[in-house]
């Protein structure tokens, strides 16, 4: 809590906060996983249109892509809210208490598993859809 | 006032004492089996867990004596399978996580200011539990039949057909008794790091160890239910109830290789997690400096046991699924070095901008963070779809993760027994042993495991017993028999270096290593009585950064005065909020007991019945495990002292005692036991689908019948209001009311279970099938559900009748009611699932 000097943080963040900022991204990707695995698996052994299959993939991949986005975001508005300085160099290393801890890995996270979902979602660009491993 | 009456009467000496004697109970000549407390608990734990290491590496030295030369005729072909299958088996279900979850026990309330963790009846019965599958799973060998499937026993070669003695039953059942010992520690871990810690420790203050015992619990919870259902559905396809995995009834073996890798994968991480915490620990430690970057850490840990969920299939790319599928788990399995490569940085910098002391601890943290890297590059490797085609089932991958597990995992373990074996013996180990130690562990390990990346690249198989003198690894064996020797020898040292101590090993004092968490602050070794008096914490480092622990936050300290020394007639232990740590309660803590031991002896005797098939012993099991569990909960007088004590309201300036509802730990343990119910709910249900899908899917030519049906559906509907009915009564609603409440849902749910059988009976699904399996057992999944509730439901009446005004009785009520409405919800969705699904497909 605001020790060395820097702001102290009084006012609790709601628990919504603290859901989006701790599991909203991480479920977002492990959603989209679940989603992609299935669309391919279930999908491609029904004979289902290969290209319908890749831009189901990529809308779904859109949607949670942007949801990890606006985890991102969120936290980051938050944590500046907090007066939590830009400077990762102060906001990774201070102790600014669980609001503080928790808008900082909000963005993080945020950042991280809209990478994942990005990558897994490029996939279908760069493999046929449907042919199977291992030929 | 805490013991008003009773303080009053005693001089502080008299209180210390009996405060002393209340915590170091039982002392007659039972109290082996009666004891409960963490620290000899975990001390046990500890010991045969370390007991199952050296027997692992006894059998991997074994392995390696038969690989040294070609041709060699040491052991034979089968007495090989079962040596490899029970060296995998005992490293990864009977050492690693029994050890960690030993740690756990001993060192999470000593680090989190706490007396003892939540339930530590539990505590007892996940240890006696455990040891009783130790001695399931090895008597095998006694009777010659070893478990000799691997330690993954992929169907079909598990199934009857192919392996017809009952080593993969030992395996299968004796597993299953290990996990439920995993899955109650686990439980304990969580509510003790969420709710019972010292003043002042919010969450954004935990230790790293606490963050990372928080995660690996959480993680056991996802990932070894998974298990306990495979093994389930593997043990009643070997009995012929079943056919989950015969192709023959539309089975599928692939879905073993999900369900046991949705497992296999997170258990990697659930190891790794704990290990890499301590490594945390003993980094900033010895660098003299806080860690750099603790919220990078705590994202880390986080981000490893999500992605790690998602990384199974990785073990699957040979199998043939397609190729999109191949690149989604590529890509997280790429994505994971990316939060394992921040913790990486995180503990260079903080070495780098430290000053680093070279004690063993750290040496071995040095030689886990080499060889874990090297581990996590041959990792990326792997991770890549046609190099691992390639290297598949070869020497490489058993390069790989020996690198990653004994790197990743023993290197930090043995790092933390050097650091906190003085905490707990209160000798120091000797330095010079301990280097000696780190560079043939070291060295040996390099030497014995690097040359089989070669072997493995040249084509040598695992698992194959012994190897043709013409194919060019003759070389490479006989060096890595050498490397796995001279590995040994550095155990042993660290055998003789630890007896040392025992006699001439300096006395180690408080704080040895000038360490910065609360088990620092506690004489050495702690007391089982810990934290006579609560301190508090106003930073992450409290041993570095405050003079004193005693509470200044005059809240606080008013708060938790009545806690100082006392209570002395019942074992009491302060609760804190979750976010920022502030006190909030007070809970009775139980104490010392046969009970879990007699509940573990049940469970042994059940297992044995259903092993061989006799209702001479699975009966008295199920008898004797009732008892036992009704003794466990039978009233207790300290739970009465408690409540004439303390009142339950509290106020500003004294804290309440939680016995019922959202405010106790039973309301806390009832909800884990739900989130673990609903994931081998949740396994079922996934298995029901991915059997019915694709090509060689069964989908179902007939469904359970509708009527019969929705007669269940209704009747788990209308448990609903009964539910709510006896919740609402709680605590000042009326007894009858709550009776009737009570009697209601137990009707009903007895109901719902003889319309949901009968929706099976009088269908014509085909229990030779496998879809016909997969409903069955969802069909008995609700009525094993509906059996856990009506005891519980009996349990709450009994209280309502005889007791109706005893808090603790209300909360019982409360739990039962979590059950009640899961158990209700649990129908709804299997009815969805078997009849409603198939007509919309």
């Amino acid at each position: 809590m605001g020790t060395h000097g820097h702001a102290r943080v009084q006012v609790h963040l709601p628990n919504r906060d603290m859901f989006v900022a701790w599991l909203l991204a991480p479920v977002a990707w492990l959603v989209h996983l679940g989603a992609s695995y299935l669309i391919v698996t279930l999908r491609c052994v029904d004979a289902w249109n290969e290209s319908a299959v890749a831009i189901t993939l990529i809308a779904v991949t859109l949607l949670l892509a942007a949801i990890s986005l606006y985890v991102g975001l969120h936290s980051w508005r938050r944590m500046r809210a907090l007066g939590i300085p830009a400077d990762p160099g102060i906001a990774l290393s201070k102790d600014f208490g669980m609001d503080g801890l928790s808008m900082a890995i909000g963005v993080i996270t945020g950042g991280l598993f809209l990478l994942l979902i990005v990558m897994n979602g490029v996939t279908p660009f760069f493999v046929p859809t449907c042919a199977t491993g291992m030929g | 006032m805490v013991g008003v009456q009773t303080l009053e009467a005693e001089t502080p000496e008299e209180r210390s004492r009996a405060f002393d004697d209340l915590w170091n109970q039982p002392t007659g000549r039972w109290k082996f089996f009666q004891q409960v407390n963490n620290i000899p608990i975990a001390q046990r734990y500890m010991g045969t867990a370390f007991a199952m290491f050296l027997v692992g590496g006894v059998l991997a030295l074994l392995i390696r004596a038969q690989l040294i030369v070609p041709e060699n005729k040491l052991v034979g072909a089968e007495a090989f399978n079962q040596l490899f299958t029970m060296h995998g088996t005992t490293m990864m279900f009977l050492f690693v996580i029994p050890f960690l979850e030993a740690i756990g026990t001993y060192f999470l309330p000593l680090l989190l200011g706490t007396r003892d963790l939540p339930f530590p009846r539990l505590t007892a019965f996940a240890y006696w539990t455990y040891a009783f599958g130790v001695v399931y799973i090895y008597s095998s060998f006694l009777f010659g039949v070893a478990p000799d499937g691997g330690w993954f026993a992929y169907p079909p070669l598990t199934l009857k057909e192919y392996s017809p003695g009952l080593n993969i039953d030992f395996w299968d059942i004796g597993l299953s008794v290990a996990e439920i010992a995993a899955l109650g520690a686990a439980a304990e871990i969580i509510v003790a790091v969420l709710r019972m810690r010292v003043p002042g420790m919010g969450l954004s203050r935990l230790p790293i160890f606490a963050w990372s015992m928080l995660v690996f619990a959480v993680m056991i919870i996802f990932a070894f239910t998974p298990l306990i259902v495979g093994t389930a559905f593997l043990e009643l396809d070997r009995k012929g109830v079943t056919f989950f995995f015969d192709p023959e009834h539309g089975g599928k073996p692939l879905l073993w290789q999900h369900i046991f890798w949705v497992f296999g994968h997170p258990e990697v991480y659930i190891m790794f997690i704990p290990a890499a915490g301590i490594a945390t620990h003993i980094v900033q430690t010895f660098s003299r400096r806080s860690i750099v970057s603790y919220p990078l850490i705590v994202l880390s840990i986080l981000a490893i046991a999500f992605l790690s969920f998602g990384l199974w299939v990785h073990h699957m790319f040979s199998t043939g699924l397609p190729t999109t599928a191949l690149g989604f788990f590529a890509a997280a399995s790429l994505v994971i070095a990316i939060p394992n490569g921040v913790q990486f940085f995180s503990w260079l910098a903080t070495i780098w901008t430290g000053k680093p002391v070279w004690s063993t601890p750290m040496l071995f943290t040095i030689g886990f963070l080499i060889i874990f890297l090297l581990g996590g590059l041959t990792g990326v490797m792997v991770g890549v779809v046609p190099f691992d085609w390639q290297v598949h089932d070869s020497y490489f991958v058993v390069a790989h993760f020996h690198y990653v597990l004994i790197g990743g995992v023993l290197f930090p373990l043995f790092a933390g027994m050097y650091y906190w074996l003085p905490k707990m013996t209160g000798r120091m180990l000797s330095e010079r042993l301990g280097k000696i130690q780190f560079w043939l562990m070291f060295v040996f390990f390099n030497v014995a495991f690097f040359p089989m990346h070669i072997t493995g690249l040249h084509g040598m198989p695992r698992r194959v017993y012994t190897y043709e003198a013409d194919l060019g690894w003759n070389g490479l064996n006989l060096i890595s028999s050498i490397g796995a020797f001279g590995f040994a020898l550095g155990v042993v040292l660290g055998l003789v270096n630890f007896f040392w101590s025992l006699r001439y090993g300096k006395q180690a004092g408080p704080n040895p290593w000038n360490g910065d968490s609360l088990e620092w602050s506690h004489s050495s070794p702690p007391p089982n009585a810990q934290f006579k008096y609560i301190p508090e914490v106003r930073g992450r480092h409290p041993m570095w950064d405050q003079d004193s622990l005693e509470p200044t936050d005059p809240r606080f300290a008013k708060l938790v005065e009545p806690l100082q020394s006392a209570p002395t007639t019942w074992r009491g232990a302060l609760v804190v909020s979750v976010r920022e740590g502030a006190p909030t309660g007070i809970v009775h803590v139980a104490g010392p007991t046969a009970w879990p031991f007699l509940e573990a002896v049940a469970f042994l005797i059940l297992f044995a019945g259903l092993l061989i098939e006799r209702m001479l012993l699975i009966i008295p099991g199920v008898i004797l495990a009732i008892v036992a569990l009704i003794g466990w909960f039978w009233p207790k007088s300290s739970e009465a002292n408690a409540l004439a004590e303390i009142d339950m309201e509290g106020s500003e300036d004294r804290l309440p005692l939680f016995v019922y509802g959202r405010r106790s730990n039973g309301w806390w343990g009832t909800c884990v036991f739900v989130a673990i119910w609903s994931t081998a709910f949740f396994t079922s249900v996934a298995s029901y689908f991915y059997l019915g899908e694709g090509p060689s899917g069964y989908w179902p030519p007939s469904v359970p019948n509708l009527i019969f049906g929705l007669l269940a559906t209704a009747a788990a509907l209308a448990s609903i209001p009964t539910v709510h009915m006896f919740a609402r009564t709680v605590p000042n609603g009326s007894p009858s009311m709550r009776r009737t409440g009570l009697a209601l849902t137990a009707l009903l749910h007895i109901i719902l279970l003889g319309f949901a059988v009968l929706s099976l009976t009088t269908s014509d699904v085909r229990m030779e099938t496998a879809y016909g399996s997969s409903v069955a057992f969802l069909i008995g999944f609700q009525c094993v559900t509906a059996a856990i509730l009506l005891a519980m439901l009996a349990g709450s009446f009994a209280w309502t009748w005889f007791k109706p005004a005893d808090p603790r009785g209300w909360g019982f009520a409360c739990n039962t009611s979590l059950v009640g409405y899961y158990a209700a919800a649990n129908w709804l969705i299997t009815f969805v699932v078997i009849s409603i699904t198939p007509l919309l497909w």
